[in-house]
């Protein structure tokens, strides 16, 4: 009996191997190669999908968990066959509790989907920069995408969760093991444990190899009353380190982040291609995006002190200035107060694919103060593989104050020609292998980053895989993926 | 009998000889009887004395240790300030790592963390942090404990209140695993430098610690790099002669302590919530009237007076302090716009502004853990929850109802329903239900102050759904590591088996409960290994 | 009559001990960070915890329990301290224990029990019996006495200079007549008479002897009918205001004489203008605070009475913890000398790294004095200084013997001698 029909079995028609329904996983936006399922499951809920990971196991088929609609970095697509979990079914959203500030959402759920639910309630969950809206929340969190808010120290949004994990038992991470759970005093707030292990932080960056998440308790704040954006203009990147610094310690504000020209023109520009162009022309080569946020509390008050602590840190550096709104757009400044708190809801395509088609992202984690010499080793890998500079944006994002940073350099290319794929990820890799032992840490290694990286991180790798091998026994879920 | 005399060479030419010793003088020093845990029915009953104790001063050198361990087969028992009971040997023959030589403390003031090996202690991070217009959070374990033993075991302080909870805030070092095997973990996975915490892919942070640590019992960590967390920059100033030593707040208004006296408990938790929301503060915590009365007591003897009266017992009902800090991190404009924040949810409450000293001699940098144990001479803690603020309050208030039954030998302490907290800016509350009771040996029932912390409070809070930090060591893993994940426990036990099969890290913990409650007559194990746990 | 020295009296302290390392780390709120975050000079020397009051406290306990038994290592544990009392303010910190009285009794019940003290130990007691000084010196011992210092025939005040200022430091005695004299206080001395205050008997833990020394002393001062006895050595005015009333089970207050120390008798004047510097001294100077005088310096308060549930005392006892010691006096001093920097080191006042010269260590153990010594010294020029002052004449010689044996430069002085040099 075929791995189809014994789900057919569990799923009833909740299961397909149509060639139609196949090729939506086979690729996507990344440079990855192909790969094609055995079949795709659409499980209701978390009993379904401990009966697949166990028939998996069973017959030794991989397992592949989807829970995005839309895919950038080649982790969902299988490499090694198997079955596609597909949870587009679990979509639901439950437990909105404004007094503990949280949400429960199920895998499927999407940006575009808890948005609205939050906004209503004049909540959020703390955004990361403008997630396409069919990406499930779930997952953007655990690939630890960055938040766009360095104020807070506790940065990780993912509380408790269920998880299914590769030997098909479940489990709930955090305060939700609490054995009544959920008529339990506990309320999933806490993400660690239970007991000795954090098992939230293994289920982190795995990429769905370490068991399949089937609900997550999220963490929400406040969307606030008064907004004030302070732009701060660079020729250098290296002027723009110091004073973000001095934000950041000092706790002012709350989105912060650095971008260049390219990826502040192609986030703010309402109308494309005609505003992207005039801001083109007139934005600065680096800016520093500042925006404060007052609280629900004498909202005014928070922002003037907040103003005036700004001033005084641009007297300390020589009497830096700032603008409140962006050159070649007077409204940039309304726009990103709106699209900084939303998933990309422009017409169109996607911000990153507006100018090419397509975007390959290179990023990874690194100090502030060592920005400035991986912007110049990029700038020298692209000149050294003819690629123009001018199509790479880059986007930094502080975390946590600052102690560290989100490093992205966005290589727009044409999807369409050959020629610019190969030389992209000619780019990627150059630049990765050159960034790497410049200390560049690559948390999220995908695709051809994974063995770059895992080369090098000799014990980690290796303890990596006895852990694997304890949860995973049969490497079933998502193999190929990292160093599995 | 010892351990072989090739395996202590051995170890001796790694360290050299004035850094290890078999001399049995010393290896009574070394006899548990300390800290959290002292007095506890495994303090008294399962602690024993070392073969050997060695100092190592590198990770080297504790690899090297670890390396002769695992080939002789030798129990051994990491510490670096061995003030928990976990951390001493059960086992006979054991090797004690001594890691106070490990001492190397650097600061990366631009990125805001602490490189630190094990030797170091809060008191001194805090110390270098403070000058340099940073802090880290003194925790309730004291100032004297380690940074890193702490932060990957435990760690709670109201200082968290903006910070998270440690385990949050481990980044990138160096681990010994069981067998002597180095794991960079963190940045450290791919260079030389610690300052993040996740490597690449799984985070194998999340096998070091979970709401708890090993406590040793998965080698040693031998570096760690720690968030410390932006302060004001106008330094705080030590002031006085001992015992009435306290560090003065400076004059501009940079931070300041406010106590509230709230009128009812409920008003106390509702503006915990509030001030919570209004994203204000820098700490937010309930003050246990006995701490109120060992505040103002000069001795031991002082502190009876007080809380002999009548007074004292109505106060548990009647008096309702929260206490607030506020930290101008910006500007003083900030604390002076925060003040006026707090006043306007204060006064929604009908709160009174108490008396405040402008100092603090309890939480930035010293934290007096000890006089946990001036009231009685015996002190733990039996429930160290977070989760909401509700659940800290609903839980405290069960276990104030359930005390009475095993008080004595518990001090009687009229109902106080615990220490509660405010965690992430009111995402989260924390509850710590403490319990004193006197350990001279010569009283009836002493037994049930072990009844109580190893199996009472474990039941209820498997009954409860409360989750208590404590409990993978101060209850059988048959009971809570069954109840809770569920079966958290085959995890545990499947890393063990995998990182050290022959269990020579700090054996038996974390089953060191389980071992004890075999030996003794007051528990029916029945009771709780054949319960359905998800029915509560 | 309650034994002070008998550690049955201790069990509790011992037993009650958290292991909260009070009695090691400085006062957290004072802690310079890594360095010099130890004040305990013998866990410094020797890491074991079996050199920390903490792990002594443990391994007393094992000995009266019978756990082990006398071994030369347990010898080395109980003397290798110099009994500062930087553990006895730390405890009392937030327990209100007694290891300074712990380590003490357990010494004098190593001398009971045939095993204590050590050979040095025994020579010193021996050369004090023989010769009434610690030295064996055979000279008079009013040698230091200078035709220019007017001593009075009688007075009510009785300067007390110890063996020290009396063989080796002479300068220290010679200094304090003088400024006595400028100071216009009449003041005698003990005569054929003075004698070793019995420090070291008593620090070694040979209660009888000590006792029969104390008894002694406290006779001839009675018969002088001076009510004041003033010193210029730390250790000597520590016997007098703690060890003899704590030897004998008597309040100080009921010993019927008040000790000073001579910086106590020139601050007081400094501070009511009544005793001025004419001369500047251009030096960058830290004081160095006496163990004996600072944090021991407070009087013994005798305390008898049963210990109850919980731990309750009855009556009351009244602590010294250390407050009240000898502190700011000196400081006054120095910083009304004009070109004199005084600065602090990171270890001060109650956290004060002893000099190690103390409890018997010196004689016994001299690499273990000189080691600490270095130690302190090393301090010393952490803060940029080039001299350290302090109260005490051994506290003066270890240091110039360590900074000598190290090239470290550094010039050791008593404040007397500055006091001296400036007047």
């Amino acid at each position: 009996m075929s791995i189809k029909n014994k789900l057919t079995d569990l799923l009833g028609n909740r299961v397909s191997d149509a060639p139609a329904a196949l090729d939506a996983y086979r690729t996507d936006y990344s440079l990855a190669s192909p790969g094609t399922p055995l079949c795709v499951a659409y499980p209701n809920d978390s009993k379904e999908i401990m009966a697949i990971v166990a028939l998996a196991n069973e017959t030794n088929t991989p397992v592949v968990p989807v829970s995005s609609r839309v895919h950038f970095t080649g982790a969902a697509i299988p490499k090694q066959g198997g079955v596609i979990v597909d949870m587009k079914n679990m979509n639901k959203i439950w437990n909105l509790d404004e007094r503990n500030r949280k949400i429960t959402v199920e895998p499927g759920v999407t940006w575009n989907q808890l948005y609205p639910v939050l906004a209503e309630k004049n909540l959020m969950v703390c955004p990361p920069m403008l997630p396409h809206g069919e990406q499930s929340v779930i997952t953007t969190f655990l690939e630890r995408s960055p938040l766009v808010i360095p104020l807070y120290e506790y940065a990780e949004p993912l509380l408790s969760m269920e998880v299914v994990w590769p030997n098909g038992t479940l489990f709930r991470t955090g305060s939700a093991s609490a054995p009544t759970f959920p008529n339990s005093f506990a309320e999933g707030v806490n993400p660690e444990g239970p007991g000795t292990m954090d098992f939230y932080r293994l289920l982190q960056g795995a990429q769905g190899t370490m068991g399949i998440v089937t609900w997550a308790i999220i963490k929400t704040e406040y969307l606030s009353p008064m907004n004030k954006f302070f732009f701060f203009s660079f020729n250098n990147i290296e002027d723009a380190i110091k004073p973000t610094y001095s934000f950041l310690r000092r706790k002012i504000g709350y989105d912060c982040f650095i971008m260049n020209r390219l990826d502040l023109a192609l986030i703010c520009a309402e109308e494309y291609p005609n505003e992207f162009d005039v801001m083109m022309k007139k934005l600065p080569e680096w800016m520093i995006v500042l925006a404060l946020r007052a609280s629900r509390r004498r909202p005014e008050e928070k922002i003037q002190y907040e103003t005036n602590a700004i001033n005084d840190i641009c007297r300390k550096f020589n009497g830096m200035q700032y603008l409140n709104s962006l050159p070649g757009s007077g409204h940039a400044a309304i726009r990103l107060t709106e699209i900084l708190r939303q998933p990309w809801t422009d017409k169109g395509p996607y911000w990153k694919h507006r100018l090419t088609g397509n975007c390959q992202d290179l990023m990874f984690i690194t100090k502030m103060s060592m920005v400035p010499e991986f912007v110049s080793m990029m700038t020298k890998a692209a000149v050294a593989e003819s690629f123009p500079v001018a199509n790479i944006g880059t986007y930094i994002q502080p975390i946590e104050g600052g102690r560290a940073c989100h490093v992205e350099f966005n290589m727009y290319y044409d999807p369409k020609c050959d020629n610019d794929k190969a030389k992209v990820l000619r780019l990627h890799d150059r630049a990765a292998k050159a960034m790497l032992p410049h200390g560049a840490q690559f948390t999220r290694p995908y695709g051809s980053l994974s063995d770059m990286v895992y080369e090098r991180a000799a014990s980690y790798t290796a303890t990596l895989k006895r852990v694997k091998k304890i949860f995973d026994e049969n490497n079933i879920m998502n193999p190929g993926n990292l160093c599995f | 009998m010892g351990i072989p005399q090739e395996a202590y060479k051995a170890m001796e030419d790694i360290v050299g000889s004035q850094y290890i010793t078999d001399d049995q003088v010393i290896a009574q020093a070394y006899v548990g009887r300390l800290g959290h845990g002292k007095d506890t029915g495994i303090d008294l009953e399962m602690n024993v004395p070392p073969a050997v104790i060695v100092l190592p001063r590198t990770t080297k050198e504790v690899q090297g240790i670890l390396k002769i361990a695992h080939r002789y087969k030798i129990n051994y028992v990491p510490a670096s300030s061995f003030w928990i009971s976990h951390c001493a040997p059960k086992r006979p023959n054991s090797i004690v790592l001594d890691l106070k030589r490990m001492n190397d403390l650097e600061i990366d003031e631009e990125n805001m963390c602490a490189i630190c090996g094990p030797g170091v202690i809060f008191s001194q991070l805090q110390e270098e942090a403070i000058k340099r217009g940073m802090y880290t959070t003194t925790p309730g374990g004291g100032s004297q404990v380690s940074v890193v033993a702490n932060h990957i075991n435990w760690g709670l302080s109201p200082l968290n209140y903006r910070n998270g909870v440690p385990g949050r805030r481990v980044l990138g070092g160096e681990w010994v695993l069981p067998d002597g095997e180095l794991l960079r973990i963190g940045s450290m996975s791919t260079s030389d430098d610690p300052f993040w915490g996740e490597g690449p892919g799984p985070d194998l942070r999340g096998l070091l610690r979970g709401w708890i640590g090993w406590f040793g019992a998965m080698g040693v960590v031998t570096k760690l790099a720690v968030k410390l967390l932006p302060f004001h920059d106008e330094g705080l100033k030590p002031v006085g002669i001992s015992p009435h030593t306290t560090l003065q707040f400076p004059e501009k208004k940079r931070i300041r302590w406010y106590n509230f006296v709230m009128p009812t408990r409920e008003s106390l938790v509702e503006c915990m919530y509030d001030i919570g929301k209004a994203e204000i503060a820098a700490a937010l915590t309930k003050v246990p009237q006995q701490w109120r009365y060992i505040a103002k007591a000069g001795c031991r003897e002082d502190f009876w007076e007080g809380w002999n009266t009548n007074e004292a017992r109505k106060s548990i009902n009647n008096i309702h302090i929260c206490r607030v800090m506020l930290v101008g991190y910006a500007s003083e404009e900030q604390l002076e716009y925060e003040e006026r924040v707090l006043m306007d949810i204060m006064d929604s409450y009908g709160a009174k502004l108490g008396r405040t000293r402008q100092s603090d001699n309890s939480w930035i940098k010293n934290a007096d853990s000890a006089t946990m144990w001036m009231m009685t001479g015996a002190y733990t803690s039996v429930q160290v929850t977070v989760d909401t603020v509700d659940c800290g309050v609903k839980g405290g208030e069960g276990l104030a109802r359930e005390k009475p039954a095993f008080t004595p030998p518990l001090m009687d302490d009229y109902g106080e329903p615990g220490w509660f907290q405010v965690s992430e800016i009111g995402h989260m509350g924390y509850i710590e239900f403490l319990q004193y009771w006197d350990p001279n040996p010569n009283q009836e029932n002493l037994y049930k102050k072990d009844e109580w912390n190893y199996i009472k409070v474990p039941t209820l809070d498997a009954e409860w759904g409360m989750f208590n930090a404590f409990n993978m060591y101060a209850s059988p893993m048959n009971l809570t590591g069954k109840a809770y994940g569920p079966e958290c426990r085959k995890w545990f036990e499947k890393v063990k088996a995998e990182f050290d099969p022959d269990k020579i890290s700090n054996d038996p913990i974390p089953w060191d409960v389980d071992e004890y409650v075999d030996k003794v007559d007051w528990v029916n194990k029945e009771d709780y290994i054949n319960r359905d746990w998800s029915k509560g | 009559m309650k034994d002070n020295y008998d550690i049955n009296n201790y069990t509790y302290d011992m037993d009650r001990c958290i292991g909260c390392k009070g009695c090691v780390w400085v006062d957290h709120v004072y802690m310079p960070g890594v360095r010099y975050g130890v004040k305990c000079p013998s866990n410094a020397y020797k890491l074991f915890d079996g050199y920390a009051p903490m792990g002594r406290e443990k391994i007393g306990k094992a000995l009266l329990e019978g756990r082990i038994d006398y071994t030369p290592e347990y010898l080395d544990v109980m003397y290798m301290c110099q009994l500062c009392g930087a553990c006895d303010a730390g405890c009392k910190r937030n327990l209100d224990l007694e290891p300074l009285s712990v380590l003490e009794s357990l010494r004098v019940k190593a001398v009971k029990d045939g095993k204590g003290p050590m050979p040095a130990h025994k020579k010193v007691a021996q050369n004090i019996a023989e010769k009434g000084n610690r030295y064996g010196a055979a000279e008079k011992r009013s040698g230091w006495i200078t035709k220019d210092t007017k001593i009075s025939d009688k007075a009510d005040m009785v300067y007390f200079p110890g063996c020290s200022a009396s063989y080796v430091e002479k300068g220290i005695a010679q200094a304090t007549g003088k400024i006595l004299n400028k100071a216009g206080i009449n003041f005698m001395t003990l005569g054929d008479k003075d004698t070793c205050c019995g420090h070291p008997v008593a620090t070694s833990g040979m209660l009888d002897e000590a006792k029969a020394i104390a008894r002694k002393n406290i006779d001839i001062l009675k018969a002088t009918g001076a009510t004041t006895l003033v010193t210029s050595c730390a250790e000597c005015y520590n016997t007098w205001k703690v060890i003899y009333p704590k030897m004998l089970s008597k309040n100080f207050a009921d010993m019927g004489y008040q000790v000073i120390h001579l910086v106590e008798v020139v601050s007081k004047l400094v501070n009511e203008g009544k005793f001025t510097f004419s001369k500047p001294m251009n030096i960058r100077a830290a004081y160095h605070d006496p163990c004996r005088m600072a944090r021991q310096g407070e009087p013994w308060v005798e305390w008898e009475g049963t210990r109850g549930q919980w731990g309750i005392l009855t009556p009351k006892k009244e602590y010294r913890r250390g407050t009240f010691g000898v502190y700011q006096q000196p400081r006054d001093i120095l910083n009304k000398i004009q070109g004199l920097d005084l600065v602090e080191m990171p270890r001060m006042k109650e956290n004060a790294f002893c000099c190690g010269a103390g409890g018997g260590v010196m004689d016994a153990y001299p690499d273990f004095a000189m080691w600490a010594a270095t130690e302190r010294l090393t301090e010393v020029q952490s803060v940029a200084a080039e001299a350290v002052i302090s109260a005490c004449p051994y506290c003066k010689k270890v240091f110039n013997e360590a900074s000598k044996a190290n090239n470290m430069n550094i010039k050791a002085y008593d404040i007397t001698e500055i006091i001296l040099a400036c007047m």
